[in-house]
């Protein structure tokens, strides 16, 4: 049988591992490898046909695939197990919850009872008598880390990024296909694309989920200085990573920023078909690869074929030799086809996904008491105020709606000390005050998205001769502070006029850079009050108005400077 | 297999919510809406911000975990046409999510859940206004009914569940301000005396308010002499801004001065329903039986105050109905609203 004459072979494979059906191919050379040999492969487009083929004398020459049965025997192998006999180690990249660098991992599917024949004493050995060597490692990892009942999908060795290449050989007594063995991969380069969560991606490969809401890792020596929400950037030895979700606005500017990273056209269909947790309902649906929940029961899973396609489905085990695989015909074009799988008794099985030659891998396992993940605060968000008594040690908190009457302030130099105001920072609070000026009231409305500014805003008001003050949270109920007159009058004895006071501008400059905590960042009250010397409830009308001018200039000038210099 | 029906959506979401179904809402709609908002609550336990004290969630990831989980369930969640998720999340004019207080926003694209309360809306029960997935709150004993995207406990069953502690926030607050026992003249008054005074030029270029005549085209116009009552001559002004918001003030002409205040966002409604009342009174609410529930009909720009009191109290909008904007109602809450609009100087016809 010749190849160009009755057999093509309809899939190669991209630089990132994906396999690209011939009629989405780019022609050209050295684009595309055989999926078997890994030997390059060339995109021919005839008059009548189009097709690939390996170039001559370039390769590998002995290709085992080299006819439609050869073909059709390789498609049905999962790619997870192509590559487990292959040897190739899977790459992985994880997040760390507290800094911005990334850790680099080599992944080991994690075995399943049936590769231990159910028989702990298996496990055992494996455990005692494992011992993994190598190069491009960090550390090493614990045996008793590949047990088959742990609940991560994949067991991970990390990487040195700056490593050129990686080999481990990991032997034992007793080993599954897919612990056991050499393996081998190349270094990370710039360009790599990983896949996955917010917390965790794996190199892309055919078996990658490319879809909505996944997040992509992609390798750089520079990224741009402005990117899109939601992203963030991540270091990974000498490289920058940038981890973005995929949105539709994401993939434009990923296919602009990036043209190399060449991902699938998700509206046109290229990804063939999603593979969505429906069930259990907490689970996030794109946490593809493992899904949990209580034994006996079943996951819920959405198989959506692209627009316009109506394939058949067929879903088997892994290793494809454990049981007949289930088919699911074609129902009609857009239709969902839904696999209800059972979570095991314990420890796991895999599943593989196909639908027109490509596969979607997924880990079911056992998570007994994770029914619902019942946990946290049933109280949620405590968005109100904490208040305390003067010579209390513990604080109050309130929510708005429960201030049923007027929050009495007693003192309006301490506020903070008593009095605190707890909303996240974004949100909307408005303010609205009551002012006495020499007998007459006057009003102030104000709308505040800090819950720092709201303090500062009140301790201001309370300094300007305010009087009452209604803070409304919305949808949470209002409330007021009433600040009552002894609060205001003056604890020492005073003038009558206003006082113009005898300080120069370097002196301003020199009391702003000496204060406490650091130069302010407005000049309030307090703060004008602090530098002059005043003592607390001292009236804001009795320092003459040129001084406070004053201060505040040059407080500007030095907030300039500092903000400046950052 | 695909849940395309009404049976097989009922039966999907007893199993996505724990709710009976005789305790779930039985139209394709509401079941819909529920699940979306259920979607939505189990996606803001699920993305939250670690070390984020308040629970922070970006919306674009938030609508991309609840298209995924539903999409395969609910057909219209992948139409290009509408955009279910964004309505329930915050956009429409039903009882969305943020407009209720489950999830409140706070900028840069994100949001965080509201706080777990009851609000007790009449002597049988209780609305709960909550993030938390509904599962999370049966494990605390409470048995909860659903309709659309909101969940309700009945008195006489929350008696039976000891230790709760869930904090209650009163029907009022909730809703926010509501006039009481005032009239319409003494109403305006008052933003006089609550409302930030402000310049007279900063009115230049303001339309003056004739009274609801329909349409806002017809509402204002470049001069209007205003009322006369007590206290002097009294106009409401509008000007929309560069941001195309409008922004509201009184203006009240005596013989010796003239005032003039910005009138506070919360009372801007109440404002014109008072000046309304005082130029003739075309505002009107309108209330007709239907089939064991009421239609509420109105003809005027309603407060925010009264849509969620009217949502608080069981109401789902329902679009325009006899050319006036309508939401259907328990029967049982009749009263109740026709109380809410006669506070605001609104006519009720019946």
């Amino acid at each position: 049988m010749r190849l160009s004459e009755e057999f093509q072979i309809p899939y190669g494979v991209d630089s990132h591992g994906r396999y690209v059906y011939i009629e989405q191919a780019v022609r050209g050379t050295y684009r595309y490898s055989c999926p078997e040999c890994g030997g390059p492969l060339e995109c021919r487009e005839g008059e009548k046909l189009k097709y690939f083929c390996h170039h001559r004398g370039i390769g590998p020459q002995d290709c085992g695939l080299r006819t439609q049965q050869e073909w059709n025997d390789f498609a049905k192998v999962n790619p997870i197990e192509r590559r487990e006999r292959k040897g190739r180690l899977w790459l992985g990249v994880e997040s760390n919850p507290y800094d911005d660098t990334l850790k680099l991992v080599g992944l080991f599917r994690r075995s399943s009872w049936d590769d231990f024949d159910d028989d702990p004493s298996k496990v055992q050995m494996m455990i005692d008598t494992m011992s993994i060597t190598g190069s491009g490692m960090v550390g090493k990892p614990n045996p008793s880390d590949f047990h088959p009942s742990e609940q991560d999908e994949f067991v991970t060795v990390e990487l040195d990024p700056q490593a050129p290449e990686y080999q481990l050989t990991v032997s034992a007594d007793f080993a599954p296909p897919s612990i056991g063995g050499e393996w081998k991969s190349a270094g990370l380069i710039e360009g790599d694309v990983f896949v996955g969560s917010d917390k965790r991606g794996r190199k892309l490969e055919s078996v990658s989920s490319i879809d909505f809401g996944e997040v992509l890792y992609i390798v750089r020596s520079e990224i741009p200085t402005s990117i899109p929400q939601p992203a963030s950037k991540y270091h990974l030895g000498r490289y920058t990573v940038i981890g973005i979700e995929i949105t539709n606005e994401s993939l434009k500017w990923i296919s602009h920023q990036f043209p190399d990273t060449n991902l699938p056209d998700l509206k046109r269909g290229e990804n063939t078909f999603s593979v969505d947790i429906v069930m259990p309902r907490q689970v996030n649906p794109r946490e593809l690869l493992a899904v949990g929940g209580p034994p006996q029961t079943r996951a819920m899973i959405a198989i959506l074929p692209a627009g316009g396609l109506d394939p058949e489905i067929e879903i088997s085990s892994i290793p494809s030799s454990l049981d007949k695989p289930t088919l699911i015909p074609p129902l009609g074009v857009n239709k969902t086809r839904i696999f209800r799988p059972q979570f095991p008794e314990q420890g796991s099985y895999w599943l593989a996904i196909h639908c027109l030659w490509h596969h979607k891998a997924i880990r079911v396992y056992s998570a007994s008491g994770q029914a619902d993940g019942l946990s946290g605060n049933l109280l949620g968000a405590r968005i109100g105020i904490k208040m305390r008594e003067p010579g209390d040690t513990d604080f109050r908190f309130l929510f708005p709606w429960e201030v049923r009457s007027p929050v009495e302030l007693i003192s309006s130099s301490d506020i903070g000390e008593t009095f605190q105001v707890l909303a996240p920072s974004g949100m909307m609070v408005s303010m609205r005050g009551l002012f006495v000026d020499n007998g007459n009231t006057r009003v102030a409305v104000d709308t505040i998205n800090d819950p720092g500014k709201l303090m500062d805003r009140i301790e201001d008001w309370i300094e300007e001769n305010c009087r009452q003050i209604e803070i409304d949270f919305g949808v949470l109920g209002s409330f007021s502070i009433r600040i009552p007159q002894t609060v205001l009058e003056p604890v020492t004895e005073e003038p009558e006029a206003a006082i113009e006071f005898n300080i120069t501008d370097e002196e301003i400059v020199r009391g702003l850079l000496a204060f406490e905590g650091g130069l302010p960042k407005k000049a309030s009250w307090k703060v004008v009050r602090t530098l002059l010397n005043l003592p607390p409830n001292t009236k804001h009308h009795l320092v003459e108005s040129r001084t406070k001018k004053r201060i505040r200039n040059q407080l500007l000038r030095l907030r300039e400077k500092k903000d400046g210099n950052h | 297999m695909e849940i395309i029906d009404l049976s097989g959506l009922i039966d999907f979401a007893e199993d996505f919510t724990g709710v009976p179904p005789e305790r779930l809402p039985w139209s394709y709609n509401g079941v819909s809406d529920c699940l979306v908002a259920e979607a939505i609550r189990y996606a803001i336990a699920d993305l939250k911000k670690s070390g984020d004290p308040w629970g922070r969630v970006n919306i674009i990831s938030l609508r991309t975990w609840v298209f995924r989980k539903l999409r395969a369930i609910i057909r219209e969640i992948r139409s290009e046409d509408n955009d279910l998720i964004g309505d329930i999340l915050r956009e429409s004019p039903g009882p969305n999510l943020e407009f209720m207080g489950e999830v409140l926003s706070v900028g840069s694209g994100e949001c965080v859940p509201g706080p777990t309360r009851l609000i007790g809306v009449d002597n049988e029960r209780y609305l709960v206004v909550s993030a938390q997935p509904t599962p999370y709150l049966q494990a605390r004993g409470l048995s909860i009914n659903i309709t659309g995207t909101r969940r309700w406990v009945l008195q006489k069953e929350l008696k039976e569940v000891p230790d709760l502690h869930l904090p209650v926030q009163d029907l009022d607050s909730y809703v926010g301000y509501v006039p009481s026992g005032q009239t319409p003249e003494s109403f305006l008054i008052e933003c006089f005396r609550w409302g930030q005074w402000d310049k007279l030029s900063s009115i230049s270029g303001a339309f003056a308010y004739v009274g609801n005549m329909g349409s806002d085209e017809a509402s204002y116009r470049p001069w209007f002499e205003g009322i006369q009552t007590e206290h002097g001559r009294i106009t409401l002004l509008r000007k929309i801004n560069e941001f195309k918001r409008e922004e509201f003030w009184l203006r009240a002409d005596t013989e010796d001065q003239k005032k003039v205040v910005a009138i506070p966002k919360q009372y801007v409604g109440y404002a014109k329903l008072a000046y309304d009342s005082l130029t003739g009174g075309r505002s009107h609410a309108r209330f007709e039986k239907r089939n064991g529930t009421a239609i509420v009909g109105i003809n005027f720009r309603s407060p925010e105050a009264h849509r969620r009191c009217i949502y608080a109290l069981g109401g789902t909008f329902v679009g325009r109905v006899k050319g006036l904007v309508s939401w259907e109602i328990p029967s049982t809450s009749t009263e109740g609203i026709k109380g809410l609009m006669q506070k605001s100087w609104v006519k009720v016809d019946e």
